[in-house]
This record gives C-alpha cells, structure tokens and sequence, in this order.
C-alpha cells in the first residue's frame, strides 16, 4: 500500500468583520501567531521524519498580516506550505497537491486534521509511516493528550481522555469521488466522520494549547514541565 | 457482473434534517399517520407498479417511533416483500449486495414518485464511468387538491441515483452522511433530462414555497394538454 501523509490544517480565522481594520485584525491574530511561532511551527519543522506535507490555511483578508510574520519568522522547510484560503476549505496549492498525488500510484492518502491550538508528539509522522494500516480503517483517533496552560504555565497530567486528534484513510477513489465536495459542505471534523470504522491510537500524544497569553517564556518554565513538554516541541 | 438496485426514502429517520424545515413532530402518530396516508396513496404506487420488480425499497424510520410506524402499516394492504419500512438500512443493504459488484443506490422522498420505467430505465441505461451519479432533473409536479399537473424542473432535485462498486460502497460510501439532495449537482453527474418523476404536492409538504414557486398549478386550469395522458401513465386516474 502506498501511502502519502498530508496535514490538513484548519482554517486560522479572524472575527470577519475586523478584517478591514488593521489594528483589530492583529489584535485577533496576535495570540495566534504566538502559536504558529512557538509551537505549530516548531512541531511541524522538527518532526521526526518530515516525509509529509502540511498546507497552513488563513483568511486572504489577513494576507499582509501573514506576509510580515512570515518575513520574521526565517525559513520554513517546503514540506510546510503556508497560503491564504479563499472561501472554500483546502487552499489551491493543497489542491493541486493532493490532485498530484491522484494521477500518481498513490493508493491511499491519510489526511490529518491538525488544529490551530494543539500540537502531536514529534514522533507522529515517524509513527503513522511505521504503522500497519490494512486499507480497513478509515478514522484514527488518539485520545491521550495533555494540556499546557498558556495564562500561568500549568502543564495539565497527561492522558485526558478527551478525543481531539484525529486523521483519516482515504482511498484515491474515495477522494476523488466523495471527500473533495464533502469537505466543501462538512468541515473536517470527527462528528463528520462518526458513523466510520475507527481504531484509537494511544502510542501518540498531543497537546492541547490553552489560553490566549502571547508573552510566556517556555524556557522559564520548571523543569518538570520542561521534561514533558519535550515530546512536543524541541526548547532551547 | 451482479448488479442490485436499491431506492432508498427517508420516512422520517432523519430528525437533523426534519428540523432544517421546522418539522419538530415527525415523530407523532399525527405526523406518521398523515405522511403514512400520502405515501400509500402516491410513493406506493409508483413502486408496486414498477415494470421491472428487481428492485428493493427501504423506508428509513426512526427507531423511536417503530410502534407507531407498525400500527399505521396494518391500516394498509400488506406491501410486497421488496419494499420494506425498516430503521435498520445499513444491514438490509449490506445483505442484499452480498456478493454483487454494482449497486444502483437511488433517492426517493417517501411523498413523491418514480415513473413506471424509472427502474428498467436504471437497467437499461448504461452508466458513464466519469459520471457515477444520475441526476434526474425533468418531472412533473402534481397537486393533489386542484389535479393539476405541470412540467417541472430543478437542478439538484430529490430524484437521484448513485452507482457504485459494491466494494466501495461497503468501504466507504456507506459511511458518508447524507447530503441535502441541493448539494449533488456539485458531484460529477450525468444529466437525465428525460421526465422521471411526479412531486407530489399536498396540505404539508417539507418545503413550503411551492406556491410562489410554481403557482400554476394552484389555479384552476390544466397547463398541459396532455395532462390526461400523464396522469395515467404514473396511474394517478
């Protein structure tokens, strides 16, 4: 079986109606950019194996916005693409990616829904690649994750048996049959994908990213959260 | 190659999309009782005398009602062992394709009807590989209260059928939540401009604007000139 990885990641929306102020609209996108640049960046350039692609969709209205902080931020691996997103889910060159990998001998693609305030253990990528998928399963959950408190530090105990991660098998055919007009009408969400067979993984973590603070130091955090924030994110 | 067709009508086992409408008592033995009496009035029809019987028909119900839904059946003549009230579609359906490689999957509001030949037309027709859906988009709509019948036509009607590979439609398809029938033009489709079907319009119909949207057939003329001839063929005189 020939499998491709590509990490789907939702939208990073701002309040629509402050798109035409400036002003607001960073305000709006402040505490987000503190994310992509502490952690959804650092989680996706370091993984173990960066044998994926991940395409970063954000409103076009917010489009010089991106362009500053992507000029700050220094040199993102091509295995990342970051791209406005106009109306529809799935930006063009996430399009034309997956349209590629069609005409290909791709067999089968593993979409994974990566949200804007979490993160997966460095190891995801490394894992889903060893991992002996049959073609049978179709949604992959993992349901142990932790979460870190931006507001005051607090690294939660890990295990919350909450279902936040989660990817999906596709088949060519299937994608390009059903999932290319479902995901315009259904976002891509675990609810969408209920009635599906399942299986849970629990080798994989994640992290749930709370809070709206933008000046948290990770360095200065203690080091027991240090310790167990290292299978996420790689600290200085 | 084994091929099996299957007309699927929601009675009322989606609730999701009953409340789209506002329709908050599909549950109700008023509600069942009234759509009860339009279906074997008209929906029936259209199935029992199908040309071509090799077919199976699936009423979707919700579970919660499945006492009400077994009273109002007895009211009615026995319906034949290929159309079927069930709340369990996913296992009938997997054990009439057992061992088939096509499936014909068909959409029919449990109120309206099918042509005659709607079903030897499917065996007939042969299906474009680029284009799994057929999408039937010229028909007839019926008012019940004034017998008057007039063309009809919609882009992205309820009157639909999807043909897939048993074997992917058993890993898959099957899987999928239902789409409002609006969005299947977006899929790719092949167009069926042949006339397929009868809307049936009565005192409570789930979209509410067929009186501004087809208005003729609420006055107190025939449109067509063949309307005789029409209504006999779907044998609704």
């Amino acid at each position: 079986m020939t499998n491709e990885l590509t990490h789907i990641m939702q939208q990073i929306s701002a309040d629509p109606k402050t798109y035409n102020h400036f002003e607001k609209q960073l305000e709006t996108l402040e505490p987000k950019f503190y994310l992509l640049k502490y952690f959804i960046l650092p989680s996706l350039i370091h993984q173990t194996n960066t044998n994926f692609k991940c395409f970063i969709e954000y409103p076009h209205e917010a489009e010089t916005l991106f362009h500053f902080f992507l000029l700050n931020y220094g040199l993102i691996p091509n295995h990342i693409q970051i791209a406005p997103c106009h109306y529809i889910p799935l930006n063009l060159s996430a399009k034309n990616y997956i349209s590629s990998l069609i005409l290909s001998d791709t067999e089968n693609i593993l979409l994974i829904k990566w949200d804007p305030f979490f993160i997966y253990s460095l190891h995801l990528i490394e894992y889903l690649h060893q991992y002996p998928f049959s073609g049978n399963e179709k949604v992959i959950l993992f349901d142990k994750g932790a979460m870190l408190n931006l507001n005051t530090g607090q690294l939660s105990q890990k295990n919350l048996p909450i279902f936040n991660g989660m990817a999906y098998l596709c088949s060519k055919r299937e994608y390009q049959r059903y999932l290319t007009i479902y995901e315009q009408f259904h976002p891509f969400t675990p609810s969408t994908f209920k009635n599906f067979p399942k299986i849970v993984l629990r080798d994989i973590s994640y992290l749930l990213l709370s809070g709206q603070n933008s000046d948290l130091n990770l360095n200065t955090l203690n080091n027991n959260t240090k310790d167990e924030l290292k299978e996420f994110i790689k600290l200085l | 190659m084994i091929t099996r067709y299957i007309i699927v009508s929601r009675f009322n086992s989606d609730i999701g999309l009953s409340q789209e409408y506002h329709i908050t008592d599909s549950l109700t033995e008023k509600w069942i009782a009234y759509r009860m009496e339009i279906f074997n009035r008209f929906t029936r029809k259209s199935l029992e005398f199908q040309t071509n019987q090799e077919f199976l028909c699936l009423l979707t119900f919700h579970p919660d009602s499945t006492d009400i839904i077994q009273k109002e059946l007895l009211k009615y003549p026995p319906l034949p062992s290929n159309i079927v009230f069930t709340s369990d579609k996913k296992s009938l359906i997997e054990n009439y394709i057992l061992n088939a490689d096509q499936l014909y999957l068909s959409n029919l509001d449990s109120d309206d009807m099918y042509h005659p030949k709607f079903i030897q037309f499917l065996h007939d027709h042969k299906v474009q590989s680029d284009k799994p859906l057929l999408i039937y988009k010229n028909g007839y709509i019926f008012n019940t209260n004034t017998g008057i019948i007039n063309n009809y036509y919609c882009q992205s009607p309820p009157f639909f059928t999807e043909v897939f590979d048993v074997k992917d439609y058993l890993s898959y398809a099957m899987y999928y939540p239902p789409l409002a029938h609006g969005y299947m033009e977006y899929f790719a489709h092949e167009t069926i401009l042949d006339p397929m079907f009868i809307v049936i319009l009565h005192n409570r119909n789930t979209w509410p604007n067929y009186r501004y949207h087809v208005a003729q057939v609420f006055q107190d003329q025939q449109v067509l000139g063949n309307w005789q001839e029409i209504l006999k063929e779907y044998l609704l005189i």
